[in-house]
């Protein structure tokens, strides 16, 4: 069974190379893929190494080669690497964005919309919160540095711009900025992001009011 | 059979939360049983049944008695602000206290982080902050319109909530303190027009 799951593997392998002519996924990627596709199947706390191989193709013998730690090393990775995913996606859509008000708020947006489309976290945070929020929550570490490192070229151009306020510190406010939208992403709270001009006065009349310079905040799109 | 549950006295009311709260920052929720609380309030666990009828009557008790401790702290903590900026760094700074020095928390969020995380992310968090936004907002309400005094109270506890989930270096308080001087209570003093407190929020 190990066996053919190889092979079905391989065959994807080979057809997404074919494909796409890109380097065919790594066995950790596909490992990681079959736990997602598996964790959406049986959750966390159910998801076991039979399954991803499985779902990924990949044998056990391989599996546990590249995952030491069994099925609950392959959760935790799992978890860490589709958010890494997530909040890949979520800078490849906003990155091309004008300012920074407009980054911020097409990244609530795009981040709440890509978090309600999400089958495997929908189903996980509705049937097993107790287990994923604690991974969440250690992921938060690792994520906010890399968001906050996303937004310094923004803030550097809005500084450039002289649109900062005066003696901003450019690493303090990347890492309030991105506390703050992860947060937002987590729970929109009292704001509607459906809303244009409920997102406006989240971003600009909270978000960005202190770290943008007063008569700084540029008119909305129109 | 069973027995109606007698309404408690606020005496043993008081023994039976302090000794709920003594008994989940020891032992924690998961595992937590009605005697662990009576031993620790120091009751009989018969007295402590006919006031309380169960686990989840004790712990509705708690999160009753706690909510109220915390308004309180918040009303007294406000009760000696005259300025906006003075307001907000007291509400910061006690909510960034309140949720580090909470030993039963704390203990859970090390511990057994499953039990409480749902109540502080995601659909939990949007329950928070609307109660942040309902109790605090109207405290702000002599320095700005009703709903920008919501919009602001609900903004401050989301800065408690993520430097008391993901906590910096340097201790929680200091930080929350910090970037609500640096990036709520200047924005917050143009858009009331009330700028000229000092901006480290004490008084001018």
């Amino acid at each position: 069974m190990g066996e053919t799951g190889g092979i079905t593997g391989r065959f994807t392998a080979e057809v997404c190379r074919t494909l796409s002519g890109v380097e065919s996924r790594s066995v950790r990627e596909r490992v990681l893929e079959g736990g997602l596709v598996s964790i959406g199947r049986y959750g966390l706390a159910r998801t076991t190494v039979d399954d991803v191989a499985q779902a990924s193709g990949v044998s056990r013998a391989t599996i546990y080669r590249h995952f030491p730690g069994g099925r609950d090393q392959i959760v935790k990775d799992t978890v860490a690497w589709e958010m890494g995913r997530f909040f890949k996606r979520l800078g490849e859509a906003v990155a091309a964005a004008p300012d920074l008000c407009v980054l911020i708020e097409d990244a609530l947006v795009f981040a709440r919309k890509a978090l309600a489309e999400h089958a495997v976290f929908q189903r996980v945070v509705e049937t097993e919160p107790d287990r994923l929020l604690p991974l969440l929550t250690v992921e938060s570490f690792r994520i906010l540095p890399l968001i906050g490192g996303f937004l310094v070229p923004y803030l550097e151009r809005e500084r450039d711009a002289g649109r900062l306020r005066p003696g901003a510190d450019i690493g303090r406010t990347a890492d309030y900025i991105a506390r703050m939208v992860l947060s937002c992403i987590g729970a929109p709270g009292v704001y509607d992001f459906d809303d244009p001009a409920d997102l406006r006065l989240l971003v600009r009349e909270q978000l960005l009011a202190g770290v943008l310079a007063p008569g700084s905040i540029l008119a909305p799109r129109p | 059979m069973t027995v109606e549950p007698i309404a408690s006295t606020p005496e043993v009311t008081a023994k039976v939360v302090e000794g709920a709260l003594r008994a989940v920052a020891r032992f924690g929720l998961t595992k937590l049983t009605v005697d662990d609380v009576a031993r620790e309030a120091g009751i009989s666990r018969a007295t402590l049944y006919r006031y309380f009828p169960g686990r989840s009557a004790v712990l509705a008790a708690v999160v009753r008695s706690e909510t109220e401790r915390l308004q309180r702290g918040l009303d007294e903590a406000l009760g000696e602000t005259t300025t906006l900026a003075e307001a907000l760094a007291a509400v910061a700074g006690y909510g960034a206290r309140a949720f580090a020095g909470h030993e039963p928390l704390q203990h859970l969020l090390a511990t057994e982080p499953g039990t409480v995380l749902p109540h502080l992310c995601f659909s939990g968090a949007d329950t928070l902050l609307t109660v942040a936004a309902d109790r605090i907002g109207p405290h702000l309400c002599r320095f700005m319109g009703p709903l920008e005094a919501r919009r602001t109270a609900e903004w401050l506890a989301r800065i408690v909530l993520s430097y008391g989930l993901a906590p910096p270096p340097e201790p929680a308080e200091t930080a929350v303190l910090s970037v609500v001087r640096e990036f709520v209570i200047p924005a917050a003093e143009e858009r009331a027009g009330t700028a000229g407190g000092s901006p480290d929020g004490t008084a001018a």
